[in-house]
């Protein structure tokens, strides 16, 4: 049984096997939080298992986990933003590669992160998610078929999303190199 | 030959390789200089943001699938759980408003219908002011030409809501008329109403007077072309305590032609009347010559004004040689501090025993 055969629960836990942690993944991507990132992941999945246990009643399952995904991860980022807004300096999203440079350069990348963050939260959902599963390595065609969008439309979609995401990251934090 | 589309362009860019016609395309670009503005645009684009979107790097990092999984059926439950606790609690709420609501209606209704007006305030008298035409505010006057127009029609009532006595007031048996001015719109509403003679200031008869008007509706003023008009009036309402509706809740008082309008002596708060004056009853020289001995039992309804008003014999001594009759005339004659109900002096039935005694 998998995520192609819907009728039964087993057909949920195989979607689930095979998308969670590329989902998770993706979020984490985003939110910078693995906690945050699973707690939502999870979050996605139990709403689809609410709305439909055997998968029988969504067209899509697969597109319609990653896009309830990454639209509450968009919440979640934006609640962050607020709260950290609220409560004055938030900790820095550091990686270990991040650690092989000295502190200053470290510090600039994560802001740098913290503004691609806000502008992907600022964008269209459709824009925000084509822009996110693109920059995941998938090829354009993956991310066609993960936001159920038509192939031929995918090069269009990603091509208005990135030029979008530049003028809005240069409105707010000028162009800045590299 | 066709320009070439955004998308077109972004698929040459995102995998050159894979793109079907990527000879069209390269063909065009080397011979279309708008289109290679384009793409050139479209590249610094992508190498831009792309190179933003790379400082979101993957880590290593994997999830316990299982545990996971376990996680999601716990918060199913949990969301089961709390779906069935919310429809219990909406269903409850619901029907608890609905209980509530009934309930209130039901009192409306039960207090509309043993409602009785504790007071008669009626409008008495209509008709046109002169002085509020020239005293009535700018903002609250009709916008119009200043030019008066005759009025063929005076404004009839239509529809008048019967004002009713504040507690205070009715407690201090206010009585009286207050006058008011008020504007008849061209709609039949009154617009704007003030006090020329007030009644009762501190005690809100007034303010119930233009409650009141407020809520009345009118056949419009007309003027010489039959068109609605507003129009200055005058009105006056009248404020009378009933006293028959007006006493305080509790036992009635006694209906009957002999004793209307007297409480009974054992009515909850009634304080009894307390002998002032008393005149002895007279044998009867016939009584006398009989020795006839014994007591009269009469009842009678002392006033509230401390007189003894009607009184009967209920136990008769003697009808024939006239010690009834002297009995019910001494009785006549006595005085009382009057019977009080929550303050009020009210008229009390009582029943009296007159002795007749040789010695």
């Amino acid at each position: 049984v998998t995520a192609q055969e819907p009728g039964s629960d087993r057909a949920f836990e195989a979607l689930f096997a095979e998308h969670y942690v590329p989902l998770a993944r993706t979020l984490r991507r985003l939110l910078g939080d693995a906690a945050q990132a699973e707690e939502v992941a999870a979050d996605a999945f139990s709403r689809l298992y609410c709305k439909s246990p055997t998968l029988t009643a969504i067209e899509n399952p697969r597109a319609w986990v990653y896009r309830t995904g990454t639209n509450l991860a968009f919440d979640t980022l934006r609640a962050n933003a607020r709260r950290e807004r609220r409560e004055g300096a938030a900790e820095l999203d550091l990686r270990p590669d991040d650690a092989t440079g000295d502190a200053l350069n470290a510090v600039l990348v994560d802001e740098r992160r913290r503004r691609v963050r806000a502008i992907l939260a600022t964008l269209k959902p459709v824009h925000a998610r084509a822009l996110l599963l693109a920059s995941d390595g998938l090829s354009c065609r993956e991310v066609a078929v993960m936001l159920a969008v038509k192939p031929d439309s995918i090069y269009t979609l990603i091509a208005r999303a990135k030029v979008q995401f530049e003028r809005a990251y240069v409105t707010a934090y000028g162009r800045a190199p590299l | 030959m066709t320009c070439l589309r955004d998308g077109e362009l972004q698929e040459y860019l995102s995998e050159p390789a894979a793109s079907g016609a990527r000879a069209r395309v390269e063909t065009h670009l080397a011979s279309c200089m708008t289109c290679r503005s384009a793409f050139d645009r479209l590249a610094a684009t992508n190498a831009y943001v792309d190179g933003l979107l790379s400082t979101l790097v993957a880590v290593d990092w994997s999830a316990n699938t299982d545990r996971a999984l376990a996680g999601v059926r716990r918060r199913v439950e949990e969301s089961s759980r709390r779906l069935v606790a919310l429809r219990w609690w909406t269903a409850s709420a619901t029907v608890s408003v609905l209980l509530v609501v009934l309930f209130g209606l039901w009192q409306v209704m039960r207090s509309d219908r043993d409602r009785e007006p504790a007071a008669i305030a009626t409008t008495v008298a209509l008709a046109p002011s002169r002085d509020l035409q020239a005293q009535t505010a700018p903002s609250q006057a009709p916008n119009r030409s200043p030019s008066p127009r005759q009025v063929l029609k005076n404004p009839v009532i239509l529809r008048a809501t019967e004002p009713e006595y504040t507690a205070d007031a009715l407690r201090a048996h206010v009585e009286g008329d207050v006058q008011l001015e008020a504007v008849v719109l061209r709609d039949g509403t009154v617009g704007y109403v003030r006090v020329t003679k007030s009644l009762d200031k501190t005690r809100g008869l007034d303010d119930e007077a233009i409650r009141c008007a407020r809520r009345w509706t009118f056949q419009p003023a007309r003027d010489a072309q039959d068109r609605a008009m507003a129009m200055p009036v005058s009105l006056v309402v009248q404020f009378r305590v009933n006293e028959q509706t007006a006493a305080p809740p509790g036992p009635r008082p006694f209906e009957d032609a002999f004793a209307q309008g007297a409480y009974g002596p054992d009515v909850t708060g009634i304080v009894l009347p307390q002998l002032l004056t008393q005149r002895a009853a007279r044998y009867t020289s016939d009584a006398l010559r009989s020795r006839i001995q014994g007591d009269v039992v009469v009842e009678a309804v002392v006033l509230p004004d401390g007189t003894v008003g009607n009184v009967r014999v209920v136990e008769t001594l003697d009808p024939v040689e006239g010690l009834d009759d002297e009995a019910v005339a001494a009785v006549k004659q006595w005085t009382y501090l009057p019977a009080t109900l929550n303050g009020r002096p009210v008229s009390v039935l009582v029943t009296l025993t007159v002795p007749f005694r040789l010695h």
